[in-house]
């Protein structure tokens, strides 16, 4: 898994290229942390390039979910593949965070 | 004899790994065994739809495989002594994959140790060198013409003991499993979640799973894999994880093997994945996305073993 973070619009994006799973997660975890520690509480998570994610990685995304909104900010996600749209919709995690379809949608909300 | 096939009779029919059932027939044949008797047992059960023959062999002689191709195999596993001699053993089992066109012959030692009148034995090569002569066509004319060459050799030498033969032949057009079988042995390491997933897309690749099918196994597997390292052992030491795939016509069943803690992981509440953010707490939620991703679950102790069998319809 390769991490890229950028700015655009407010936001900080972070692109998440392969998998998130127990092996991978605690990377993603610490990107994620020092993000908020470094006061960027407005993150979107662009899933185009991220082929499954696995319970391991639905915590670490619930856990920064709760850190941006406890500082007023919110994590929202976009381009979920099919793999990962079920997960979410299974998990429920659809209607915890703010998905959109790609990423112009979620920097123009 | 006659307890013996009684106690199998009564153990198969809760029961269905050969495993545990030898281990039962086992014990209850080695109890106030005063007279030390004993028997060989070999214990099969084979599954008509995936091809998978679970088989225990106690003390029996090694069957032989005649494949499709003509190769053929001895089935040299054992998996402890003769039933009935001593109490509290645990008998193993092991699997192995039959297919269209496959033989598998038993037999016992009155056919191997059948004597002619020079004293020479019949021995095992006679066996298996008729095998691959024969030109099997089916289960019955296989064990006449291996009965007939044990009478012509043991000619008027008189015969020693019970001979007995069983033949299973899968039938050229049967519809079992026809591609090749994913089989891995791991360790109790994270690292080894990734060797799993590569070696099963690699797989998936040449029996023609598709990519999102791939990608829920893949899930599935950090899930369940994931679960057995964190909880399944008690100490540091290195364990196996087993884990099976097979593709069959429209479905994949994967198996996935411990020597773990007893733990049925299914058994779970699901989680409420309706909480608000707030409340929403992750417990749970692995299981519950194997179980909704997954056509069927289940979970099976079998004898120091935690099996899980999964389905997915394709």
């Amino acid at each position: 898994m390769n991490i890229t973070t950028s700015e655009e619009n407010n936001h900080t994006i972070v692109s998440i290229d392969g998998k998130v799973d127990t092996n991978t997660s605690p990377d993603l975890e610490r990107t994620l942390s020092g993000l908020i520690e470094a006061g960027q509480v407005n993150l979107l998570a662009d899933f185009e390039n991220l082929s499954f994610i696995s319970s391991a990685g639905l915590r670490v995304l619930l856990a920064t979910a709760k850190k941006t909104k406890a500082q007023s900010g919110s994590l929202k996600v976009c381009a979920l593949n099919p793999t990962v749209k079920e997960v979410f919709d299974i998990s429920g995690f659809s209607t915890i965070l703010s998905v959109f379809p790609d990423r112009t949608s979620a920097l123009g909300n | 004899m006659a307890v013996t096939k009684t106690l199998i009779r009564a153990s198969t029919s809760d029961d269905h790994s050969t495993a545990s059932i030898v281990t039962r027939i086992n014990n209850e044949l080695a109890r106030d065994n005063d007279a030390s008797m004993f028997v060989t047992i070999f214990l099969a059960i084979y599954d008509i739809h995936s091809g998978c023959l679970t088989y225990t062999n106690a003390g029996h002689n090694p069957p032989f495989i005649k494949r499709a191709d003509g190769a053929i195999e001895s089935v040299n596993d054992l998996h402890g002594p003769v039933a009935g001699a001593v109490e509290e053993l645990a008998y193993k089992e092991s699997q192995l994959q039959l297919r269209a066109g496959d033989t598998l012959l038993l037999y016992t030692d009155g056919v191997s140790e059948a004597m002619n009148s020079d004293d020479e034995l019949f021995g095992e090569q006679r066996i298996s060198s008729l095998l691959q002569r024969a030109d099997v066509g089916d289960a019955e004319s296989l064990c006449s013409e291996l009965l007939a060459e044990v009478d012509s050799f043991a000619g008027d030498a008189e015969q020693s003991d019970d001979i007995t033969l069983l033949a299973l032949v899968v039938d050229k057009d049967a519809q079992v499993s026809q591609t090749e079988v994913f089989e891995i042995e791991l360790v109790n390491q994270f690292s080894e979640i990734d060797r799993l997933n590569d070696a099963f897309n690699e797989y998936a690749d040449r029996v023609e799973i598709d990519m999102a099918t791939q990608l829920k196994i893949n899930m599935v597997f950090d899930e369940l894999i994931n679960n057995i390292i964190s909880y399944g052992f008690n100490d540091q030491r290195e364990h196996k994880i087993r884990v099976r795939a097979d593709r069959g016509t429209d479905e994949l069943i994967i198996q996935i093997e411990d020597g773990g803690i007893p733990f049925n992981p299914f058994l779970r509440e699901t989680p409420d994945v309706g909480a608000s953010l707030e409340e929403r707490d992750i417990g749970g939620l692995g299981i519950h996305l194997v179980k909704e991703v997954m056509d069927s679950v289940s979970y099976q102790r079998n004898h120091h073993l935690n099996r899980v069998m999964l389905v997915k319809n394709l």
